[in-house]
């Protein structure tokens, strides 16, 4: 405000100037740099003495910069994760196969996330099986999908160097969640639990290393049990 | 700094920086604190490595929860805490506006996330759920769930309208440390679907699809930034085609975000 104000003093100060006082040496250092004279200021009066005490708004001209109105909620926020990841998974008492699956996640602080993942296996034979040549399930009832809702924490941020010039910030963490298990024909509830690392490449990109633990009772042998299924993975995810 | 340096500075910038200018543009503010520091990641534990100085210009980049990736007139790229971001300056010397998810925030919300686990008359149920908020204290919630017990998996589809009458109330000022706890009791009805798939392992007995309708009642309570804790429960009434109506209650917990 106050230096719009100035403006109009400026401009009046300038058209007297130029107009009746050509001589007078502080008006030139004035010219060059106020080509836009508002034509309002003719109608206003304006002393000599008025005028000299604006000489030092000359110098505080503001630069000519593009205005560029950006609005500061817009800027871009990536605060949600994507991710891919494969690795082994063990089914008790039904073998190791390989586990693929993907991930989204939302990062609420820097310390709490929440984290969905789904991810898919098969299991093998039984030792039982093996042995007795019989057969416990169907290949449909082999596929095992599980699908699980995590809350995160992460442990221990800092950076990791490779060598004297590389540097990337990461992180252990923590999961703790609860799903449900599609294995031999029924939906299982599951208590997941996982500790991973993460190492983030680029702003946008990020390496993990987890390993978690599936727990749900099964009772296709008979009795109900407790199951423990551990799967270890490899994954990268994207931060959008 | 003079506003002269500032005319240099920018006169600079456009000059050498227009064409990275044309491919995106980032917003550029003032810095009026005497300083703010670069951390080198968007945590609180990571180093500082560098600080900008009162007056000199930075562009934010980016933004990973509550820090924001800001370059310096010198290409150095660090992150800044949103707190220390607060005091600086747009160009047109007004105050910088950040989105700030607080408390405020938090009660004028419009949309909720959540993820709830609990038990569903024996059954652990988890449930997932979006709301959409009319007003402070009037929410519509769209929520699917799954029960895992013994005999059967249960699947349900539930919209229910619900009623925050306090939406900022704190029972617990007169307690040590729970004083800022803002916690909102809530009471609603809603209608759904429910579908029983009896387990495999039971001799095969048909899948069941029932309407049902529920009162509800629960509290969220205000965890931080954009995190809700919710405890609810509901009280069914399966209608059946069979002779009697069942009666169902649920308990669960969870957490939800908003937005």
């Amino acid at each position: 405000m106050e230096i719009r104000i100035q403006y109009i003093f400026l401009a009046s100060f300038i058209t007297i100037s130029l107009a009746f006082a050509p001589t007078l040496s502080t008006a030139r250092e004035v010219k060059g740099q106020n080509k836009e004279q508002p034509e309002k200021a003719l109608q206003k009066e304006q002393t000599l003495e008025d005028a000299s005490r604006n000489i030092e708004a000359t110098k505080i001209v503001e630069p000519e910069i593009k205005r560029r109105q950006i609005d500061i909620a817009d800027i871009d926020a990536q605060d949600m994760e994507i991710g891919l990841f494969v690795g082994q998974m063990n089914v008790e008492d039904f073998g190791t196969n390989t586990v693929v699956g993907l991930s989204l996640a939302y990062h609420v602080t820097e310390d709490i996330f929440v984290m969905a993942s789904y991810g898919q296996t098969d299991a093998d034979q039984t030792s039982f099986e093996a042995i007795s040549g019989a057969r416990l399930l169907t290949d449909d009832e082999r596929e095992l999908q599980y699908y699980d809702l995590n809350l995160g924490v992460n442990l221990l941020p800092g950076e990791g160097f490779i060598g004297r010039q590389l540097s990337y910030n990461s992180a252990f963490y923590g999961l703790i969640g609860v799903g449900s298990t599609d294995f031999a024909g029924d939906q299982r509830f599951t208590v997941s639990a996982a500790a991973g690392y993460r190492i983030v490449l680029k702003d946008w990109l990020a390496l993990h290393v987890e390993v978690k633990d599936h727990v749900f009772d099964n009772d296709i042998l008979g009795d109900d049990k407790t199951t423990h299924n551990i799967s270890y993975k490899l994954g990268f995810s994207v931060f959008f | 700094m003079k506003f002269s340096t500032v005319l240099k500075i920018a006169l600079m910038w456009l000059l050498f920086s227009a064409p990275a200018q044309a491919t995106e543009e980032f917003a550029l503010v003032k810095v009026i604190d005497p300083f703010i520091e670069l951390h080198t990641g968007p945590g609180r534990g990571f180093p500082i490595f560098f600080v900008a100085e009162e007056g000199e210009l930075i562009e934010i980049l980016k933004s990973k929860t509550t820090w924001y990736k800001v370059r310096l007139r010198n290409q150095k790229e660090g992150w800044v805490n949103r707190k220390q971001l607060k005091k600086t300056l747009t160009l047109d010397d007004e105050k910088i506006l950040l989105d700030d998810p607080d408390f405020d925030e938090y009660l004028k919300r419009n949309w909720e996330l959540g993820v709830l686990n609990g038990d569903f008359e024996g059954a652990s149920l988890i449930s997932i759920y979006g709301g959409y908020h009319f007003t402070q204290n009037l929410t519509t919630e769209l929520s699917i769930s799954q029960a895992l017990g013994n005999f059967s998996e249960v699947r349900m589809a539930t919209l229910n309208i619900v009623n925050e009458p306090f939406p900022d109330l704190k029972p617990f000022s007169w307690l040590p440390y729970l004083d800022n706890t803002h916690l909102s009791p809530y009471f609603g009805i809603g209608a759904g679907v429910i579908e029983t798939r009896p387990r495999a392992i039971l001799v095969q007995t048909e899948d069941r699809n029932d309407n049902l309708l529920f009162v509800t009642t629960g509290a969220k309570i205000y965890l931080t930034r954009r995190f809700l804790l919710r405890l609810e429960y509901r009280k069914f009434v399966v209608l059946t085609d069979r002779n009697q109506n069942e009666d169902v209650e649920e308990w669960k917990l969870g957490f939800s975000i908003f937005f």
